[in-house]
């Protein structure tokens, strides 16, 4: 009976998945104007469909856990108080913030503790510990960002610490995973990268607030290339890939001119090649991913079991606790997408790459309806910074892109990567409240929901104030 | 700069659009490809939670099942293990045969979901894909007793897709008791019964080589059909060069023909000499010598070896299948089967589908060309050439003659529009070969196919130690008479 319960769970969690995104997508609709629906409804609805996810995941986990089913029932229960407490707790707290993507965030959360009680009860605990704090950053951070005065001040402060941090790193670190970047002080060892990911885009969204002519791209470029070539310096690929395409990307909407884009582009794919032929360990990750069959005992050993993992099961994937991943080394960090496709199926995985496109849209709305050009910079970089980490890690898991060891936000295990994640999530539904307060500013009737006809010349006027 | 920001979300749109058009092409197109590779753990799995599939032969013969003991524990059970066990394989020693290869669909479960919560209800055990074969059971059976307890081997496959009918080897061993038995089949006096003959064993292919040595001189100018010499039973090409006829058989004045269907070593070593070690070395390569033949089960590949210094003595040898040639009974069937299907060799397959419990067919295997061996004039040539052994040479007692009330339907009905009932005489192509064998006897050959003008079957016996070959050509005439009275109708 188990077993069918198992099968049923296959199917079950596809429709929770099927539902969440259709939710998504009519709130998305219904903002841009072309359908009339609740979007409170159907924001609740999402949650219920996390709720239903977490609940079914936790029945199979309890009874499948010979050893102590009452720890991961007591487990399943506190996570599940988290998860609803959260979404519902900001949601009231915060009304002009945008539920979708407190709802994305949480739902990628809970798969992710999903899939780490799986895999190892001690790695979700922890990771429950940074998702608690991750949620105390979402819930105080607004705030105490509306008292600090203007942020866009003190890019030499960022650019300084962010190099002074990599430096460190460089003259202290220590080596996990094959990278340098790692600081440990006393018992707690963090990541300082993800840290400077944050001053990286403080720092691009504050050097480039005035519109700028050629001449003042060049200190903004050189405090990157610096940055950046710190990041390849520690061997921290990943990293140094996703500034370099947050920094062609700011530059983009900053300028507006596309040959700045492609002539980025283009030096990009050069120093990629130059440090191919430069360093052996570029090499090494392009060979294995080009090839990874020849040498499957050694290099391509990992990359070969996440494509098992994917490629074994198919759509529906093998059920939940029914797969192989704790073959793929390092399946909580960086093939943690793998496991979850084996397991859940690729049709699901296919439904988280959606979520996240559904964060990144609602980051890119922040964005689009900032009131400066700071403050759309600033939320652009990060939902950037997501953005290229997600399509890496992902990427790389199922073989499209080389390997590079970044994780997958808000799913994978780690502290100082989930932390970040949430902070990034915090400023950027900052900046959306803020563009809220604005439009008040501007007409007296209340934002959403929003009667059709209204919406629609409100935006172009808003739109025409801008330019 | 806002619809630079709409640009940029396009260009994430549009990534992440190719990034889930390549997972689904990794998963589901490209998947088949690497998912069998022996370093995915998930193919030795074997779930407590179900029962194993079945393997069955072509007609739903069972052949290997699992079975709840009383403690709720599966066992496997094999019927008929020793005639089957080479093909199956065993589970209690690690997996081998079907039972590894195919584990992954033995143990996946692809029962409609309806259909699971019925059996659920029912109480009926969940059971993994049974997987099915494309060997014939009672023709395996037959072959096996035609085989009996001579060492050696029996392929058959039909030519034109390269389904194994049947595939027997003795030694052999029952999969059921591989566990008690263990010592002894590994013992220096069983004469490794684990080891599958038809696929692993690797003989001297003898006489039968010059269906390759023929290739190569037709395939170098068509002319050589005529070519004539006067054989005397024994030659000497240099003082330490001679080759012998068997028995030293004087075959006189002869064309290919005659030196083909008498099988003449005299004859073919001269045109081995002729053709060189290049050309010899070039055939092998294309007749897959040396080469990966693509096959599921446990197999050898066949050797040849011609170094470019090698002495006259080796060419001579070479040529007529003596020298360091090695084949497998499966690749020397495989060389017949592609003179029969127009040069076109077939890579040979032994599982034809695998099926839900519900009886939904999955996977089913496609027939897949390997090479080109020849071309098709050659192998009419060749097809020429072998009739004449079977209607006047070294194999007169393969022909076949079918009186039309041995042929069995399985209904009676449709018997009497016997369309593609194969009766009277049917032309069998063939030929002999003797394999010297250094510790013993000679090995006896014998390869064939019929019927010559559309063949539906190709059978390669070999029997170790047996001298001459009469028993493997009868035993090769009598598996191919009973496919077509027994087995082709069903």
């Amino acid at each position: 009976m188990f077993e069918i319960f198992i099968l049923l769970a296959k199917y079950l969690f596809i429709i929770y998945m099927c539902v969440f995104l259709l939710c998504g997508f009519c709130i998305n609709l219904s903002k841009e104007g072309v359908v009339d629906v609740s979007e409170n409804l159907l924001a609740a609805v999402q949650r219920i469909m996390i709720m239903l996810f977490h609940i079914t995941a936790f029945i199979i986990l309890v009874i499948n856990d010979k050893e102590q089913p009452t720890v991961t029932l007591i487990f399943g229960l506190i996570s599940l108080l988290y998860i609803m407490l959260g979404c519902i707790l900001l949601e009231k707290i915060y009304k002009k913030s945008s539920p979708i993507m407190y709802n994305g965030i949480f739902f990628l959360t809970d798969i992710g503790l999903v899939m780490l009680t799986r895999l190892d009860d001690s790695l979700a605990s922890r990771q429950f510990i940074w998702c608690l704090l991750g949620l105390a950053v979402l819930i105080v951070l607004p705030p105490i960002l509306n008292i600090l005065p203007r942020l866009d001040r003190f890019r030499v402060l960022y650019a300084a610490l962010a190099i002074v941090l990599l430096m460190c790193t460089l003259i202290f670190g220590s080596n996990f995973y094959g990278s340098t970047n790692w600081i440990s002080i006393g018992p707690v060892a963090f990541q300082p990268s993800e840290v400077v990911k944050l001053l990286f885009v403080f720092f691009l969204a504050s050097a480039l607030s005035q519109k700028p002519e050629l001449r003042q791209l060049i200190v903004p470029t050189a405090v990157s290339a610096v940055i950046i070539l710190c990041l390849v310096a520690q061997k921290d690929l990943g990293s140094a890939l996703i500034f370099s395409m947050t920094f062609l990307v700011v530059i983009y909407i900053a300028t507006s001119n596309v040959f700045y884009l492609l002539g980025g582009f283009g030096c990009g794919a050069l120093a990629s090649v130059l440090a191919y032929f430069l360093f052996p360990h570029v090499r090494t990750r392009v060979n294995v991913w080009l090839d990874p069959w020849s040498d499957i005992e050694n290099s391509g050993y990992q990359i070969a079991q996440s494509l098992f993992a994917v490629g074994s099961y198919g759509l529906f994937g093998s059920g939940f606790t029914r797969g192989y991943a704790d073959y793929i080394p390092v399946v909580e960090r960086d093939f943690i997408f793998s496991a979850v496709c084996e397991e859940f199926g690729v049709l699901f995985g296919i439904g988280i790459i959606l979520v996240f496109v559904m964060i990144f849209l609602e980051g890119v709305r922040a964005a689009l309806y900032s009131r400066s050009r700071y403050l759309t910079l600033l939320s652009a970089g990060l939902t950037a910074l997501l953005t290229f980490q997600t399509f890496l890690i992902i990427g790389g898991d199922i073989k499209f892109v080389p390997l590079t060891g970044v994780t997958l936000p808000f799913v994978s295990y780690g502290g100082t990567s989930i932390t970040m994640s949430f902070v990034i999530i915090a400023i950027i539904q900052w900046v959306y409240m803020r563009n809220d307060m604005y439009k008040q500013d501007k007409t007296p009737e209340e934002y959403t929901p929003h009667p059709v006809d209204e919406q629609i010349p409100h935006r172009r006027r808003r739109r025409r104030s801008m330019e | 700069m806002k619809n630079t920001i709409k640009k940029v979300f396009w260009i994430y749109t549009l990534l992440f659009v190719v990034l889930i058009g390549y997972l689904c092409k990794v998963s589901l197109a490209d998947s088949n490809e690497f998912i069998t590779n022996s370093y995915n753990p998930r193919l030795n799995r074997v779930s407590d939670y179900i029962k194993r599939g079945s393997i069955l032969d072509i007609n739903g013969q069972v052949l290997a099942y699992s079975e709840k003991d009383e403690e709720g524990v599966y066992h496997r059970i094999y019927n008929d293990s020793n005639i089957f066990s080479n093909i199956t394989g065993y589970t209690s020693k690690g997996k081998t045969g079907v039972e590894a290869k195919y584990n992954f669909m033995l143990e996946t479960v692809s029962s409609e979901l309806i259909q699971r919560i019925k059996d659920a209800f029912a109480g009926t055990e969940v059971s993994g894909d049974d997987v099915v074969l494309t060997v014939d059971a009672d023709l395996q059976r037959y072959a096996a007793e035609k085989l009996g307890t001579s060492k050696g081997a029996i392929v058959a496959m039909e030519p034109s897709s390269g389904k194994i009918l049947s595939m027997v080897t003795y030694p052999n061993y029952n999969a059921n008791t591989v566990n008690e038995d263990w010592e002894t089949l590994n013992s220096e006096e069983s004469d490794s019964p684990l080891l599958n003959r038809a696929a692993q064993g690797l003989y001297p292919p003898g006489s039968t080589f010059k269906i390759l040595t023929a290739a190569a001189a037709l395939g170098e100018d068509p002319d050589y059909l005529n070519y004539s010499m006067v054989c005397e039973g024994v030659k000497r090409f240099d003082s330490a060069t001679r080759i012998r006829c068997f028995n030293s058989t004087v075959h006189g004045n002869e064309d290919m023909t005659k030196a083909f269907a008498k099988s003449c070593n005299t004859y073919f070593s001269t045109i081995g000499t002729m053709l060189g070690i290049d050309k010899l070395n070039s055939e092998a390569y294309d007749f897959m010598f040396n080469q990966s033949l693509g096959f599921d089960l446990e197999y050898s590949q066949s050797s040849f070896s011609l170094p470019l210094d090698s002495n006259l003595s080796a060419v001579v040898e070479t040529s007529i299948g003596q020298g360091k040639t090695l084949v497998t009974p499966l690749h020397m069937a495989m060389i017949t089967s592609a003179v029969a299907n127009n040069g076109i060799m077939m890579k040979p397959y032994i599982v034809d589908h695998s099926q839900s419990q519900s009886g939904n067919v999955k996977n089913r295997t496609i027939p897949e060309k390997l090479r080109s061996i020849m071309s098709p004039d050659i192998a009419a040539e060749i097809t020429e050439l072998m009739k004449e052994v079977v209607n006047s040479g070294t194999a007169t007692d393969a022909a076949i003659y079918i009186d039309p009330g041995d042929v069995v339907t399985s209904d009676s009905s449709t018997s009497s529009s016997s369309v593609g009932v194969i009766t009277g005489n049917v032309q069998v192509a063939g030929k002999t070969g003797t394999a010297e064998n250094a510790s013993g006897d000679d090995h006896a050959w014998f390869v064939a196919f019929a019927p010559a003008d559309n063949p539906r079957i190709a059978v390669s016996v070999i029997l170790e130690n047996a001298g001459h070959g009469d028993k493997a050509i009868a035993s090769a005439r009598d598996i191919m008479k009973y496919y077509f009275t027994n087995c082709i109708n069903k």
